[in-house]
C-alpha cells in the first residue's frame, strides 16, 4: 500500500503563547449489558446482550499557555445535548466549557439510552438517566485524568493517503476521502502522549450475529493496534471525518469481525507510519466557536434551530468540527477552501458536540438515499456550514451571507399584482419570497399543513395505521413528506432549483415547505382524500396564419383553478437566457401560463380524465419554466416537450416562431405517449374533442370556442377575448369557458411580444386586460382595454 | 398572718341574704291574678294548639319514587359544611355553594330555624326525571308551631284556601306549605301538597315504614331510597337503590344497596352466580388497583360480561382481535394465551403501576396477580419456550427461566415493554414490564386480606394518576403531536385537574353481590393539610 505524507509541520508558538502542555487518558464507559444500543433503527430499543469489546472515552488535554482545550473522543454513536451538558458540568474547571470538543466515533454498537427526546428513542432506545450519568462521569473522569497527566509536550501533524480502507457507500467508485490525518503529541522525552487519527468511514461493520453486542467497531481494533505499536502510555485517539456516505472497504477481503479488525489494524499501521515521519515541536492553538441560527426546517419539533460550530487551529492545521454527519463531498470542499486560505492541512471531524443528523451537498439533495432523506436543513446546508466555519477561521475572508439583494419591485395592476424578478434565479426567488412571504406561508398552512393536521393525508400503512386521532401527525409527517418529495427535484434544472431556494429564503420557510407547496396537487391526490386541491382545467385556443389576421399568431387561454389565489404577473429578468412573463400565483415557481422575450408562448393544462398524480413523472410546470428561459423557438420547445415523461393527462400548448421565423403553434398531449397536434385550418384547440383525454365538459368548452370562432375568416384579440369571457348559460360550470374558477385569462400576441392578462374582479366577473411585454426591461406597459 | 376559712351554707337561713318581710302587700295580687289567668289560658291554648296530633307517616304518600331521610339536620349540618369534599366541586357548579347554603338560615333567626327543622326531615317525590314534585315533611317543635301561627305578621305568606285544606303560599319562593299538628309539609308543587293532605290511610306510608327508613340511616348524614321504574335510565338494573352519604371533615363515604330486577338477575346471572361477599386480598400497590373474586375463572368472567353487555358489544370480537395480534411471524402465541387464561382465577388482582415515561414511548405499566395452578403453567411455559432454543436472545420467541420461574417474550423497546409472567405459590403474576415482574417476583404474592368484604375492590390515587398522565401527555406536546395542545396550553388545561386531584388522598370502593342484592361503598379520603404549591 502506498501512502504519502503530505505535510509534517514543525511550528513554533507565535508570540504570546507559552510552552505546550499535554496530557491524555482513556476511561472505559461501556454501559451494563441490557442497555439499548444506538445506531440502527431496526433494533427498536432492544437491550444489548453482550460486550464484544469495551467502549472508551479518550481525552487529550492541550494548552499552549493561553489556550487550553480538551479533545475528547468517545465510542458512542453521537453526542446529544443532554450528555454534552452533563459532561461540561463535570469537566475540570481549568478549561472553559466552550473549549471542550466532544466527539463520537459513531460506532453503531455503543450505548444508547441517553436521549430523552421522544423521536430519537426509537433508535437510541428508552431513556435511562443512570446510563447518561455514568457515561458522563466516565467521560469527565478521562478529562480529569488527562488534565492530571499534563506535562511539557510537543506536537506534530501530518496526513497520508489511503485508497483501500474506505469506500463510498452510495455510489460505486463514488468520491471518498483518501486522507488519513494524524496528530502526534509527545512529551519532553519523546514518548508519545497521544496519537490522534482522523479518518472518514462509518463504524458499521459489526457482524450480524453481534448486532446486540457492545463494540467500538473498527476504531476499537485501531486503538489496540496503535497502542501496541506505540510506546507504552500512548493514548490512541480517533476522530471520524466527513463520513456521511463513507464506509469501510474490505482491504484484505475478509468477512465478519476479521474485516473490522483488518481495517482497524491497517488504519493504525498507517497512522503510525505517518507519526513516525513527524517531528514534533511547540504549537499555537486557536480555538473558535459560534452558535449560529440554522436554516429553517420542517423538523423543528425535534431538531434545534441553532448549531454550535467549532474550529481548532494547531499551527497551520485546521480542524473543523461538524455537529452531525457530513457527506464526503462537504468534507472535501471544506478542505479545498481551507487549503486555499493557506492552511497546510485540514481535518473534518464529524459528530462533534451535537447531532443534527446528516449534511448532504446540494447535488445530492434530490437523491433518494438515506443520507439525503435525513438532511433536514435544506439543500443549502453545505453553504451554511462553509459560511459558518469561514467565520471562525483566522485565515481568509469570512464568507458573507448572500448579499443584500434588491428588494422586490412590486406594483398593483388591475385586480392583481405585478412583480419584477431580476438577477440570478436565486435572487429572483428571494424577491418572490419576500414579496409574497405572508401569502406563501398562508398557502403552505392551508394546502399542506392543514390536510396533514386533519389526518386527511395520513397513510394507512406502517406506523401511521396505529396513529390515534388524538395525536396530531403534523410534526412527524411533514418532515417525512419533505423527504418523500425530494426525488421530484431531480427533474429540475439548476435555475429552478436555485429559484426555489431563493423563495424559501425570501419567505423564511424551510425549502421542503416550498417544494411541498409546489406539489400540493400531487400531495392531495396521493392521499386520495378528495378534491382538496385540484389541478387546473383550462381552455386554450390558438389561431395561426391568416386565421389570426394581421397578428399572424394569437393564443388565448383561461386558467381554471378551484382555489382563491393571489393573482400575480411575474416579469422575470434572468441574468442569462430569455426574459419572460408568467401569469400565475404568488407561490408557484413553475409556469402554467407564460411567454418569453422571443415570443415563445407556453401554457399547460391538465385533463379532468388525467391519472391521479403520483411520485412519478416530471412536473410539467417546471419544464415550462426552464423552457421559457432557455428556448427561443417552437422547435426547441417541441423537442424538449416531446422528450419528457410527464404524468398522463397533461397537455401543453406552445406557440411562437420556428427556426425559419414562421409562426407556429402546436399542442403536446401526454397520454400513454407524448403526441403532437398541429392546427387545423389555422385553429388549434388545447384539447381535441376526439382526444381520449377530453372529458364531456372539456368537449363542450372546446366545441363552444370553435363555434364562436367558426364564423369569421380571421379572429383578432377582441374575438379571442369574447371566447375567453364566454359564460354560456345552461351549462355546468366545468363546461363554461369563463367560470367562477377562472383565475386568469391571457391573450398572447407572440409576434408582437405582447400579452394581455386579465384577473377576475372581486365580484367574479372578468377584469380589464393589462398589457405586459417580456421584452420590456423597464416598467410594464400598463394599458387597459375594454375587452 | 393566719388563713381564715369561711363556710357558706345556702340552707342556713342565717347565712343567706336576709329577706325583708313585706307587710300589707295584698294590693299586688289584684294585678297578678288576671295576668296569671291570662298566662294560664294562653299556656293551655299553646299546649293545645301545638299538640302532636298527626302522624308524620300518614302525610307521606307510600310508593314514592324517591325518599330522602335526614335526621337532626341542624345538628349535622356543621360537619357536613366543614367537609373538605366540597373543595372538589367546581366553582361553576351550583353545588359549590352547598357549604354556604348548609350553614345559611334561609333568612330566619337561629332560634326560629331550630324550632322549625326539628328532628327527622323527609323528602320524597314521584318524578325521578325532573324532580318537579318533592315533598318535604318534618316535625316542628311546639315553639315552631307557635311561630308559624304568627304568620300573619309576615307579609309574603299568603293564604291558599285549596278547598278547605288551608295551604299557605310563599309566591316569591315558589313554595306551598301546610301545617298539621306539629307536622310541617313544604313543596313547590301544590298538587303534591294537596295529595299528601288528602291521602287515604292505605295510600300513606306506615309509621313502621317511616321508622324503618329512618333507622336505615345508621350513621349516615343522609339516606336516599330510589325506586326506578323498569326501563328508566336512572339505576335501570335495580328495583330499589338505597344510598347513604356520610360527610366528614377529611372525606366522605357513600354506600349503596341495590336490589336487582329479575331480568337483570338473569342477564348478570353467569357473572354473579358464584359471587358472594368474601375476603379479598389487598391489591398490589399502584396508582389504580383492583382486587376481585367473582368465584369464576377469567374466561367465565369474560363470558359473563359479554352476556351482560347484550347484543351491542361482542367481547369475543375483541378476544379474536387480540389473539390475531398475538400470531406473529415468529410464533403463534394464541394457543399459549388461551391455555394460560383458561387457568386464571377466581382470585385476581390488577394494578396500574404508572407510566414508564422513559420507554420508547410512554407506556402504562400494568401488573396482575391471578390465582392459578403454577405447576400446570410451568409446564406450559417450558413447553412454549422450546421454540426459542438456539434463537438469538433478542428474537421475539417465548423464553422461560425455570429457576426463576420467569416467562417472557423479548420485545422491542426493552424490558418496560416486555410481557412477562412469573410463577410463585399458587399464583401467576403477569406484567407488561419485565423490570416490574422481576422486582415483584421476589416478593410474596399472597396479599393480606382487606378489612372490607366484597367481590370487587378498587382503589385509586388520583393525584399520582393525573401526574403520570400529564407527564406522558407533556412529552407528546413537546414533540408537537398532541392534537390541540402545546406544552403551555396542556399545563393550563391540566392545572385545575391537578389541583382537584391533589386534594384527594385516595378513593376506594368495594362492591359485592349476594342473592341478587348489590352492595357498593365508596370512601373518599382527602389529603391532610394544604395542597402543595
Amino acid at each position: 500500500m502506498r501512502f504519502v505524507v503530505l505535510c509534517a509541520v514543525l511550528s513554533l508558538a507565535a508570540g504570546g503563547a507559552g510552552a505546550l502542555e499535554a496530557g491524555a487518558s482513556k476511561v472505559e464507559i461501556t454501559a451494563p449489558v441490557g442497555t439499548p444500543l444506538n445506531g440502527y433503527g431496526d433494533r427498536l430499543g432492544r437491550g444489548s446482550v453482550s460486550k464484544h469489546d469495551p467502549l472508551w472515552s479518550r481525552a487529550l488535554y492541550l494548552s499552549d499557555g493561553s489556550t487550553a482545550v480538551f479533545i475528547v473522543n468517545t465510542d458512542l454513536c453521537l453526542i446529544n445535548p443532554g450528555l454534552r451538558a452533563r459532561v461540561l458540568e463535570l469537566r475540570p474547571e481549568a478549561v472553559p466549557a466552550e473549549h471542550v470538543i466532544l466527539t463520537a466515533t459513531h460506532t453503531h454498537s455503543g450505548q444508547g439510552a441517553m436521549i430523552p427526546h421522544l423521536p430519537f428513542r426509537v433508535v437510541s432506545g428508552r431513556f435511562m438517566p443512570e446510563v447518561l450519568e455514568a457515561t458522563a462521569q466516565g467521560i469527565a473522569r478521562s478529562m480529569h485524568e488527562a488534565y492530571r497527566n499534563r506535562r511539557r509536550a510537543a506536537l506534530g501533524f501530518g496526513t497520508a493517503k489511503q485508497l483501500v480502507l474506505s469506500r463510498n457507500r452510495r455510489v460505486k467508485d463514488g468520491p471518498i476521502d483518501t486522507q488519513v490525518g494524524v496528530i502526534l503529541v509527545e512529551d519532553a522525552d519523546g514518548e508519545a502522549i497521544a496519537l490522534v487519527t482522523n479518518f472518514a468511514a462509518h463504524p458499521t461493520s459489526v457482524p450480524e450475529e453481534d448486532h446486540y453486542a457492545f463494540s467500538a467497531d473498527y476504531p476499537g481494533f485501531y486503538y489496540n493496534e496503535l497502542e501496541r505499536l506505540a510506546t507504552p502510555g500512548c493514548v490512541a485517539m480517533f476522530l471520524n471525518g466527513a463520513q456521511g456516505n463513507q464506509t469501510i472497504a474490505n482491504p484484505e477481503d475478509k468477512g465478519g469481525w476479521e474485516r473490522t479488525e483488518s481495517v482497524g489494524r491497517l488504519l493504525a499501521i498507517r497512522a503510525k507510519e505517518v507519526a513516525n515521519g513527524l517531528t514534533c515541536g511547540d504549537a499555537v492553538l486557536r480555538l473558535a466557536q459560534a452558535t449560529l441560527e440554522l436554516p429553517p426546517t420542517l423538523a423543528e419539533s425535534f431538531l434545534p434551530r441553532e448549531a454550535f460550530l467549532q474550529t481548532l487551529e494547531i499551527n497551520d492545521l485546521l480542524l473543523t468540527f461538524f455537529p452531525g454527519e457530513a457527506c464526503v463531498e462537504i468534507g472535501l470542499e471544506m478542505r479545498r477552501r481551507a487549503l486555499e486560505h493557506g492552511y497546510t492541512a485540514q481535518f473534518s471531524v464529524g459528530l462533534a458536540n451535537d447531532y443534527l443528523i446528516y449534511f448532504v451537498p446540494r447535488p445530492l439533495y434530490p437523491a433518494f438515499t438515506y443520507e439525503s432523506s435525513q438532511n433536514y436543513y435544506g439543500p443549502g446546508i453545505a453553504d451554511w456550514l462553509y459560511r459558518g466555519f469561514s467565520g471562525l477561521m483566522s485565515r481568509g475572508t469570512p464568507e458573507a451571507d448572500p448579499g443584500p439583494l434588491e428588494p422586490p419591485d412590486v406594483r398593483d395592476v388591475e385586480n392583481g399584482l405585478h412583480i419584477v424578478l431580476a438577477g440570478n434565479s436565486y435572487a429572483q426567488g428571494v424577491q418572490r419570497g419576500r414579496a409574497f412571504g405572508e401569502d406563501l406561508r398562508a398557502r403552505f398552512r392551508e394546502r399542506v399543513v392543514g390536510p396533514v393536521r386533519s389526518g386527511a393525508l395520513k397513510p394507512s400503512t406502517g406506523m401511521w395505521s396505529f396513529w390515534p386521532d388524538w395525536l396530531d401527525p403534523t410534526a412527524l409527517a411533514l418532515p417525512a413528506m419533505g423527504m418523500a418529495f425530494r426525488p421530484l427535484l431531480a427533474s429540475l434544472g439548476d435555475e429552478v432549483f436555485s429559484e426555489l431556494e431563493g423563495i424559501a429564503d425570501g419567505a423564511g420557510l424551510p425549502f421542503d415547505a416550498v417544494w411541498l407547496l409546489q406539489n400540493a396537487g400531487r400531495l392531495t391526490e396521493m392521499g386520495d382524500t378528495g378534491p382538496l386541491f385540484t389541478t387546473p382545467l383550462c381552455t386554450m385556443v390558438a389561431v395561426v396564419g391568416e386565421r389570426a389576421g394581421a397578428e399572424g399568431l394569437l393564443v388565448a387561454r383561461n386558467l381554471d383553478w378551484p382555489h382563491a389565489e393571489y393573482p400575480v404577473i411575474a416579469e422575470v429578468r434572468p441574468e442569462s437566457g430569455q426574459p419572460f412573463v408568467q401569469a400565475g400565483f404568488s407561490w408557484n415557481a413553475g409556469v402554467f401560463t407564460g411567454m418569453n422575450a422571443a415570443g415563445l408562448v407556453l401554457c399547460a393544462g391538465r385533463s379532468a380524465k388525467a391519472d391521479a398524480l403520483g411520485m412519478e413523472g416530471i412536473a410539467v410546470e417546471f419544464v415550462l419554466r426552464e423552457l421559457l428561459q432557455e428556448a427561443a423557438t417552437v422547435d426547441e420547445a417541441k423537442a424538449r416537450l416531446r422528450g419528457i415523461e410527464a404524468p398522463r393527462g397533461y397537455y401543453v400548448m406552445a406557440a411562437g416562431v420556428d427556426k425559419a421565423g414562421e409562426a407556429q403553434a402546436f399542442v403536446v398531449e401526454y397520454g400513454p405517449e407524448a403526441s403532437v397536434r398541429a392546427p387545423e385550418e389555422g385553429l388549434l384547440l388545447g384539447l381535441s374533442p376526439a382526444s381520449p383525454l377530453c372529458d364531456d365538459s372539456a368537449s363542450l368548452r372546446y366545441a363552444r370556442a370553435a363555434e364562436m370562432l367558426a364564423g369569421a375568416e380571421a379572429s383578432g384579440s377582441g374575438e379571442l377575448a369574447d371566447v375567453l369571457f364566454d359564460a354560456e348559460r345552461g351549462q355546468a360550470e366545468a363546461a363554461q369557458i369563463w367560470s367562477g374558477s377562472t383565475r386568469h385569462s391571457v391573450i398572447f400576441e407572440p409576434l408582437a411580444r405582447r400579452m394581455y392578462v386579465s384577473f377576475p374582479k372581486a365580484d367574479g366577473s372578468p377584469g380589464d386586460f393589462v398589457a405586459v411585454s417580456p421584452a420590456a426591461v423597464a416598467a410594464p406597459v400598463e394599458e387597459s382595454s375594454d375587452e | 398572718m393566719s388563713d381564715v376559712q369561711r363556710s357558706f351554707n345556702r340552707t342556713r337561713k342565717s347565712s343567706g341574704p336576709r329577706r325583708r318581710v313585706r307587710r300589707g302587700g295584698g294590693c299586688g295580687l289584684w294585678f297578678a291574678f288576671p295576668v296569671l289567668v291570662l298566662f294560664l289560658v294562653m299556656g293551655v291554648w299553646a299546649v293545645w294548639t301545638t299538640r302532636d296530633t298527626h302522624s308524620m307517616a300518614r302525610l307521606i304518600p307510600a310508593g314514592q319514587r324517591y325518599e330522602v331521610y335526614v335526621d337532626d339536620f341542624l345538628e349535622r349540618r356543621g360537619h357536613m359544611a366543614e367537609s373538605r369534599v366540597w373543595e372538589l366541586v367546581d366553582e361553576q357548579w351550583p353545588l359549590h355553594e352547598a357549604p354556604e347554603l348548609l350553614m345559611g338560615n334561609f333568612g330566619l333567626p337561629d332560634w326560629v330555624l331550630n324550632n322549625v327543622l326539628f328532628g327527622l326531615c323527609h323528602v320524597s317525590g314521584s318524578d325521578l326525571a325532573s324532580f318537579s314534585d318533592p315533598l318535604f315533611v318534618t316535625r316542628m317543635s311546639r315553639v315552631g308551631v307557635l311561630i308559624e301561627r304568627l304568620r300573619f305578621l309576615v307579609p309574603y305568606i299568603a293564604e291558599d284556601y285549596a278547598g278547605g285544606l288551608r295551604l299557605r303560599a310563599i309566591p316569591e319562593a315558589g313554595l306551598f306549605y301546610a301545617v298539621r299538628g306539629r307536622i310541617l309539609m313544604v313543596s313547590p308543587a301544590r298538587t303534591a301538597l294537596i295529595r299528601a293532605l288528602t291521602l287515604a290511610e292505605s295510600d300513606a306510608l306506615s309509621d313502621a315504614a317511616l321508622e324503618r327508613g329512618a333507622k336505615s340511616m345508621g350513621t349516615e348524614d343522609l339516606t336516599c331510597h330510589v325506586r326506578p321504574r323498569d326501563g328508566e335510565t336512572l339505576a335501570a338494573p335495580f328495583e330499589e337503590v338505597r344510598v347513604g352519604i356520610r360527610l366528614g371533615t377529611d372525606g366522605a363515604r357513600l354506600s349503596c344497596h341495590g336490589d336487582l330486577r329479575p331480568a337483570w338477575r338473569d342477564r348478570l346471572g353467569p357473572l354473579l352466580a358464584h359471587a358472594h361477599p368474601g375476603p379479598l386480598p389487598a391489591p398490589i400497590d399502584g396508582l389504580c388497583m383492583v382486587s376481585a373474586n367473582m368465584g369464576l375463572l377469567l374466561p367465565e368472567i369474560w363470558g359473563g360480561v359479554n352476556q351482560a353487555l347484550g347484543d351491542e358489544i361482542d367481547l369475543n370480537v375483541w378476544r379474536e382481535r387480540a389473539l390475531a395480534v398475538s400470531r406473529t411471524e415468529q410464533y403463534d402465541f394464541a394457543p399459549l394465551l388461551s391455555a394460560m387464561v383458561a387457568e386464571m382465577g377466581p382470585e385476581m388482582r390488577l394494578s396500574w403501576h404508572g407510566i414508564d415515561q422513559y420507554a420508547m414511548l410512554p407506556v402504562p405499566e400494568l401488573v396482575g396477580i391471578f390465582e392459578a395452578p403454577d405447576e400446570t403453567l410451568a409446564t406450559l411455559f417450558a413447553s412454549a419456550a422450546e421454540a426459542s432454543e438456539g434463537a438469538p436472545p433478542w428474537v421475539s420467541l417465548p423464553r422461560y427461566d425455570a429457576e426463576k420461574r420467569l416467562f417472557w417474550v423479548p420485545a422491542v423497546g426493552g424490558p418496560s415493554i416486555e410481557a412477562t409472567a412469573a410463577l410463585a405459590g399458587n399464583a401467576l403474576l403477569l406484567s407488561t414490564s419485565r423490570t416490574i415482574a422481576e422486582e415483584l417476583a421476589g416478593q410474596s404474592m399472597a396479599g393480606e386480606a382487606l378489612p372490607q368484604q366484597g367481590n370487587v375492590y378498587v382503589r385509586v390515587k388520583p393525584h399520582a394518576s393525573v401526574l403520570a398522565l400529564l407527564e406522558a401527555a407533556r412529552q407528546f406536546a413537546e414533540l408537537g403531536v398532541l392534537r390541540g395542545y402545546t406544552v403551555e396550553s396542556l399545563d393550563a388545561m391540566a392545572a385545575p385537574w391537578l389541583a382537584w386531584a391533589e386534594r384527594v388522598e385516595e378513593a376506594a370502593a368495594v362492591a359485592g353481590h349476594d342473592e341478587g342484592k348489590i352492595t357498593f361503598s365508596l370512601r373518599l379520603s382527602m389529603r391532610q393539610g394544604e395542597p402543595e404549591a
